[in-house]
């Protein structure tokens, strides 16, 4: 009887996620937006647009860890600088060698 | 690049910010709206560049998070300012320059006119003056279309005009009318009367009746071909119709032409010693400056001038004059007669075709030379056939008389 509990609860939580999932999906609307996934734009691996971030867990110049809603965005690479950062939107440029999501 | 600039003029700060979590920082300054840029990191330090309103809340956040801020550089125009805050009349200065660029900007220094061949620039330049339009006035007193308008009424040969206001100078820009030929009304009775002295070579007559014949000699002012034309003549009395003559009467005139060519020439032989002198032309009013002293005995002055404008358009009233004194020795050289009755020959050519038509020919002439003095004197007489006849216009009493109160005047 305790385990059919904790199922339920389970089933409630990821519910209402899935029922916004379906809507956006439905209705077109920006997700980014709506969900607040973060939107990651690249250019080569030169430059990376991160939009709709939590925060900076960790920079170095060879390290960089991004909080998103969505989890860890963590990357590797070489001479990694911050070109801006503002409340929704960060800038990374330099050689970026590898990409990991946290999730 | 625009946001460099924009940056700059706002002002920045660049920062070295050392300590435990300088991530935790850099999250508490962006979620209090700061914007963060070039962030690099140095080792154990980051390096950013915060505009100066954002590093003052910078403070806090370093406050909380446990991190040391230093300042290595200030870029910016505020910082600019600040540097000059005590210098107040340089920034005067600043100001009073432009406006004294703009005011003397607003003045008309230049008055250009083009486009005119037969009416002198010294008449239209008398006549913009009146209207307001010359050196020194203020530019947006005038009124183009009024200057156009005034300059239409004024001027009979001016066919279109144009006033343009360009920086400091003033174009105006005209086109002449087309000058109509000499139409003699063709319903005038007239006469034909002899321009000058000749022997008649040839006489075709169109209208009216001619009075002269071939062989014949005239004098200046002879009838040649009457208007009058005699329609019917019989017992009752004669009809006479008036008409506008008109006919070719050529004849052979005499034109006599003397022309005294000197025998000796100076050529200036240059020595090479230029002496230059310097001046300025502000506003027609001239100022010299270093005059050097000529010991030439001869020399040529060469004036060189140019007109200040910073472009095109903007021209200034300044005019650079560059005076240059050269040096030469004049050396008397003879001609030989061959050379002298050549050129002599050739200026007396000169002359008598400035004198005759298109339509006259030149039958004969000879030219005697003999020596006057220093001169070789060169006598000419030419033979010429040419057009002489010239239209005049009958007396209006002759034709009222003549036909007895009917006014016959015809045209053919």
């Amino acid at each position: 009887m305790g385990r059919r509990k904790r199922k339920n609860k389970k089933e409630e939580n990821i519910q209402p996620i899935n029922l916004k999932k379906k809507v956006t999906d439905i209705l077109e609307l920006p997700k980014e937006v709506v969900l607040n996934i973060p939107m990651i734009s690249m250019l080569g691996n030169e430059e990376m647009h991160i939009e709709n971030y939590k925060g900076i867990l960790e920079y170095d110049s060879e390290r960089i860890k991004i909080y998103t809603s969505n989890g860890v965005l963590k990357l590797e690479g070489r001479g990694l600088s911050l070109k801006a950062m503002t409340t929704e939107e960060i800038v990374i440029k330099g050689t970026i060698l590898r990409i990991d999501f946290l999730i | 690049m625009f946001l460099s600039v924009w940056n700059y003029l706002r002002g920045y700060v660049t920062i070295e910010v050392s300590g435990f979590s300088v991530e935790r920082f850099m999250n508490l300054a962006s979620h209090k709206g700061i914007y963060l840029w070039d962030i690099q990191r140095n080792r154990a330090k980051v390096q950013m560049k915060v505009s100066i309103a954002g590093f003052r809340l910078l403070k806090s956040c370093a406050k909380k998070t446990r991190c040391k801020v230093r300042i290595i550089e200030k870029k910016g125009w505020p910082f600019i300012l600040y540097r000059y805050r005590k210098r107040k009349v340089m920034g005067l200065g600043f100001l009073i320059f432009f406006g004294i660029l703009y005011i003397l900007s607003s003045f008309v220094w230049v008055v250009e006119i083009k486009g005119n061949t037969r009416i002198s620039t010294e008449e239209l330049t008398k006549a913009l003056g009146e209207y307001g339009v010359k050196p020194g006035v203020w530019k947006y007193k005038i009124n183009p279309s009024n200057i156009e308008g005034l300059l239409m009424n004024d001027f009979n040969d001016i066919a279109w005009t144009a006033v343009d206001i360009k920086g400091t100078k003033v174009t105006v820009e005209l086109t002449e009318t087309v000058v109509k030929p000499e139409i003699v009304d063709q319903t005038t009775p007239c006469d034909l009367v002899a321009e000058k002295t000749g022997l008649i070579v040839s006489i075709a007559t169109r209208a009216g009746t001619p009075k002269v014949k071939p062989k014949d000699v005239v004098q200046k002012g002879d009838l040649l071909v009457s208007g009058e034309l005699i329609v019917k003549q019989d017992e009752e009395g004669t009809v006479i119709k008036y008409v506008h003559a008109d006919a070719e009467v050529k004849a052979k005139t005499r034109y006599e032409i003397t022309y005294d060519q000197p025998l000796s020439y100076i050529e200036k032989q240059y020595t090479g010693e230029v002496k230059k002198q310097y001046g300025i032309n502000i506003l027609d009013k001239k100022l010299n400056l270093f005059k050097p002293r000529i010991s030439f005995q001869n020399y040529d002055k060469i004036i060189s001038s140019r007109q200040l404008s910073v472009t095109k358009h903007f021209v200034l009233p300044i005019e650079g004059i560059i005076y240059e004194y050269r040096e030469f020795i004049p050396v008397t050289h003879k001609r030989t007669l061959e050379e002298a009755k050549k050129l002599a020959e050739e200026e007396i050519k000169k002359r008598l075709i400035a004198q005759m038509d298109e339509e006259s020919e030149i039958i004969s002439h000879d030219i005697q030379f003999y020596p006057y003095e220093e001169f070789l004197r060169a006598k000419a007489v030419a033979i010429v056939i040419e057009r002489i006849d010239k239209p005049q216009v009958i007396d209006r009493r002759k034709i009222i008389n003549g036909t007895k109160g009917k006014n016959t005047a015809d045209t053919n």
